[in-house]
């Protein structure tokens, strides 16, 4: 065996020609639901944009503008994270002064935790902070109307938020995570961080085959039929049917996206908002000419959704009946829904999926460049290949893996597996890649006195804990949904082991292959194991074939006698979910430019964030993967290897995405930005109502397909001092 | 070297560096990276000496993770191997540079008259009791042949022969019962080897920041060992790492002419 220093464990993959996961009955078929996909696309991208959307002036693209991401100092600190047992409480910044609603970022207040050697573990700690920084939305409230024509917000019973104001005065609330990138969004097998925005989308809401009322209204020769979807590779269009009914983000409390529909239907698409004239989408649309800027689209969202989707979809003229109507508040009884109305919801997602599909960045240097025969890119400078093969020993390529860097686009890592056997490991150290939703991995378990121990647990593929914060400060992917079941696929698979069927509630898990998990949680041994289950506990084969199995002596499962023995064992170390805090792991492209980072947005530069994997993470939490998170001597000892780490991350920033040229092109946009005054006293009062504070606003020009002149800039970059 | 034979898995092992048994499926090799030495020389002459200066090591990458039940783990501990050209005794030592909080622990492995290569990840579907398989976490105390070697085990995931011995300078006593891979990791130097035919003895020493192990009449041939942390309080550190290789002694014959000139001379001064 040769001596010389050889690479080690996966090599992430260029994105060039990788597809896009299919979604069968979408565009294809004998019944597509979309049926132009053109206009679809040009509805997608005007109601990303369009302030409208909100019922107070917020976008979807207001929290995600800036490299899909926000960029935003003012006004986006939140008290908690998404968590049951939220205290609402700021706390102070690093310097002991108060810090909250309405505060304007600076470089000191990051990262959020602190000790007294950033590379070291087992370091005093200076400062800690459960607060979050994310993105400022809606100022809530209870809906009550829309308006057809004219002023676009939403009347609402609005009132100063408890925990967002300065002095009477209600602020924007703030979101408990961090706003993700959505461009190359569409790979992802779940969205959000906690991966609740399903795979399937179900016509009408984020539960896929959870939700039991899901469905859109087809016009039917026998009236109006509401029917289920089931789009797979649909997590985007489950994910866009939330913010905009969610009090926090976008809209008023108890709004539906029927009343959205009615708002917008008769409406310009962006007509508040200039569209270039060279927009790569929208452009043809446009009022716009060179030289003459104007507002809004020359259509309307009623014939755009049309145009886009198949008739069935909105030709009934039935108004009412089942499709219900909107509450009563006043003395007037509201007109009733029609289908168009009770579909917009559908509409929406799936425009919205369509353009996000689109904002795909496939170009930075890392793509660009020529490979060798191993498939290392040997156009980029020594530094940065330096960097690459340090991404490589450091373990981060371990859970950043494939073109995506990331293993929660588990459809595309799987496809590729095959192809590109070098994207996923080598001899050294290999992670197994196939259809599996869920593998099998030693991570850590805390007790309920704290206690840290570790065993071999189920874990959702793409799915993990880094230590970034304590366990009970956000569930994460352990949490549950609105009808009780588990978001993992994790605890759910334990039960179907159990035997406990009516526990599955997402159809993946059925078809997980247990040969497939990278450590086993059965096999064909005698005696007793701690972690794995043997003969003499009861063991069955799998129902699988065992063709190209990662790991041919783990093709068992354990008998259900022996899984329901082990679930119901407190003491068990063999049927474990490690889901508790566990978090999707991002893709790092563009990653230079879509600060700061983690699901709290606790670290404004990359330096902090190679410094919190040098150490070791923040805490030693609930299932933190401490076989990729430990600390790393040779990173503390040697900082420009670190360095070097950042100059490879650097390569993966796409020129289109800096300066904005097509697809990434866009609308002009008015972000709110804080509110007139500071964190400490307010001084003017919105429009909207008395009681709450009157925006500011970060205005963004229209860009056309060419792009903009100045670059985007990096989120510390745009800091305060 | 130890009096008994460890186990009859042991003794095979031996036996199958003689050729009497031949490798199992799933071999596949290279599952740790060997490191370079300084000047690129891996040649061990008798009275010689190479090393590495600066190398970085991790916490507890040999022992005291409680995460891996106190076992070692191949991927973030360093590895090196040399040949040995002249059998010469031969000592092997590492040592913490100033400043830093690196305490070491070290195996020492012979190939025989092959270089090590590397192993084979996962082999054999071993488990530990963390749930870990080889060699992210490994046995790097016990026999070849004992559970959690198989994937670097002759006959099996690899071509290593024999554990000869290892060192720990943290004071730490762990045991069958509570290690990953029930191997026993116990402070100072011990001789586990259960054979003579690589060595006539090892000795040793520790101290807070080094590991001394000495190998008397250490035979020509192919020698790996594994450096690593072994306190997870501590923040690692940069070490250096040296062996050294005793000058060949002169024959009996030629101390015999020395000794009949140093005579011959004499006389011939009294009678002048």
């Amino acid at each position: 065996m040769s001596s010389v220093f050889a690479h080690f464990g996966p090599i992430p993959l260029s994105l060039k020609d990788v597809p896009v996961p299919e979604v069968p009955g979408l565009l294809d078929g004998p019944d597509p639901i979309i049926v132009d996909k053109e206009k679809a696309l040009v509805l997608g991208k005007a109601l990303f944009w369009d302030m409208n959307v909100g019922s107070d002036g917020v976008a979807c693209a207001s929290c995600h503008f800036h490299a899909g991401a926000d960029s935003r100092i003012k006004n986006q600190l939140a008290p908690d994270a998404k968590t049951p047992n939220a205290n609402n409480v700021f706390d102070l910044d690093p310097a002991g002064n108060t810090r909250g609603p309405n505060h304007i970022l600076t470089l000191g207040d990051f990262p959020f935790h602190q000790v007294d050697n950033p590379v070291f573990p087992n370091r005093p700690v200076i400062y800690s902070t459960d607060d979050v920084v994310s993105s400022s939305g809606s100022f809530g409230g209870e809906f009550r109307d829309i308006q057809w024509f004219g002023p676009s917000d939403d009347q609402c019973e609005r009132a100063a938020d408890p925990v967002f104001h300065v002095g009477s005065r209600g602020t924007r609330r703030v979101e408990p995570r961090h706003a993700p990138s959505v461009i190359n969004a569409v790979f992802n097998h779940r969205n959000l961080w906690d991966g609740r925005a399903n795979n399937v989308f179900n016509g009408s809401s984020a539960w896929g085959d959870r939700d039991p009322d899901a469905g859109a209204w087809i016009n039917t020769t026998n009236g109006l039929v509401k029917e289920r979807l089931r789009l797979i590779n649909s997590s985007l269009a489950s994910q866009a049917v939330m913010p905009p009914l969610d009090a926090i983000e976008m809209g008023c409390d108890k709004r539906r996206f029927a009343d959205l529909g009615r708002k917008l239907m008769y409406r310009r698409p962006l007509e508040k908002q200039i569209v270039h004239w060279n927009d790569s989408v929208l452009g043809p649309y446009s009022n716009s000419t060179p030289g003459n800027e104007k507002k809004g689209l020359n259509t309307y969202y009623f014939w755009l959704v049309r145009d886009a989707f198949n008739a069935k979809y909105w030709s009934s003229w039935q108004r009412g009946g089942e499709l219900g109507a909107p509450e009563q508040y006043g003395w007037r009884r509201p007109l009733p829904y029609d289908q168009f109305e009770s579909n917009f919801g559908m509409f929406f997602a799936l425009a919205l999926q369509l353009y996000q599909s689109i904002l795909i960045s496939d170009d930075s240097p890392f793509d660009r460049s020529a490979r060798d025969e191993q498939g290392l890119p040997i156009d980029l400078s020594p530094e940065e290949q330096a960097g690459l093969a340090e991404f490589r020993v450091a373990h981060c390529s371990l859970c950043h893996i494939g073109p995506l860097m990331s293993s929660a686009t588990v459809v595309t890592n799987a496809a590729l597996a095959q192809s590109h056997p070098e994207a996923f490991g080598n001899d050294i150290f290999a992670i197994s890649t196939s259809s599996n939703v869920v593998t099998r991995m030693s991570v850590q378990k805390e007790s309920a006195e704290g206690d840290i121990t570790t065993a071999g647990s189920i874990l959702d593929t793409g799915f993990t804990s880094t230590g970034v914060a304590r366990s009970n400060w956000d569930p994460g992917l352990g949490g549950k949904d609105p009808f009780g079941n588990p978001l993992s696929y994790a605890e759910q698979y334990l039960e179907w082991l159990a035997g406990n069927n009516a526990a599955v509630v997402d159809e993946d898990v059925l078809d997980v292959r247990p040969c497939d998990f990278d450590i086993p949680l059965a096999m064909n041994i005698d005696g007793e194991h701690d972690s794995v289950f043997a003969s003499t506990d009861g063991i069955v084969m799998q129902e699988q074939d065992t063709e190209d199995c990662y790991n041919p002596d783990g093709a068992y499962i354990p008998s259900v006698e022996a899984a329901q023995q082990e679930l119901n064992n407190p003491e068990t170390n063999k049927m474990l979910a490690g889901v508790n805090g566990a978090f999707k792991v991002p893709g790092l492209r563009n990653i230079d430019l879509t600060g700061p980072y983690m699901h709290n947005g606790s670290m404004a530069t990359l330096e902090e964030v190679m410094e919190f994997y040098t150490r070791g993470g923040n805490f030693e939490t609930d299932s933190k993967n401490f076989g990729f998170v430990f600390p790393q001597a040779l990173l503390a000892f040697l900082p420009e290897r670190r360095d070097s780490i950042i100059a490879f991350l650097k390569t993966l920033t796409d020129e289109r995405v800096r300066y904005e040229k097509a697809p990434f092109d866009h609308p002009e946009l008015i972000v709110p930005h804080g509110h007139v005054g500071d964190e400490e006293f307010i001084e003017e009062a919105s429009s909207l109502a008395g009681e709450l504070a009157a925006d500011e606003y970060l205005y963004i020009p229209a860009v056309g397909a060419e792009g903009r002149e100045e670059p985007l800039q990096r989120f510390d970059e745009l800091l305060q001092p | 070297m130890q009096t008994a034979f460890q186990s009859k898995r042991s003794l095979a092992t031996i036996f199958a560096a003689l050729g009497l048994f031949t490798t199992s499926q799933g071999y596949a090799a290279n599952a740790v990276v060997i490191q370079n030495w300084d000047g690129g020389d891996n040649v061990l002459e008798a009275g010689s000496n190479i090393s590495v200066a600066s190398a970085a090591g991790n916490n507890s990458s040999y022992t005291d993770n409680p995460a891996l039940n106190y076992s070692s783990w191949a991927h973030t501990g360093n590895w090196w191997q040399f040949e040995l050209v002249d059998q010469a005794t031969t000592t092997l030592r590492v040592e913490t540079q100033n400043g830093f909080n690196f305490i070491p622990g070290i195996s020492l492995w012979t190939s025989g008259n092959t270089a090590f290569d590397g192993g084979t990840t996962g082999f054999g579907g071993e488990v530990s009791s963390a749930s870990i398989g080889t060699p992210h976490s490994f046995n790097s105390t016990g026999a070849i042949g004992d559970t959690g070697t198989l994937w670097m085990a002759n006959g099996s995931g690899g071509n290593m022969l024999e554990t000869l011995a290892y060192g720990v300078a943290n004071t730490v006593n762990y045991h069958a019962g509570v290690t990953g891979w029930g191997e026993h990791i116990h402070h100072g130097v011990h001789d586990v080897s259960v054979s003579n035919l690589f060595e006539s003895g090892i000795s040793g020493s520790t101290g807070v920041d080094y590991v001394e192990l000495v190998l008397t009449d250490l035979q020509p041939g192919w020698y790996t060992f594994f450096i690593g942390g072994t306190d997870h309080a501590s923040a690692g550190g940069l070490y250096d790492v040296s062996v050294s290789a005793n000058p060949v002694p002169a024959p009996a014959a030629a101390y015999l002419l020395g000794s009949a000139l140093l005579g011959l001379i004499g006389r011939s001064y009294r009678q002048s």
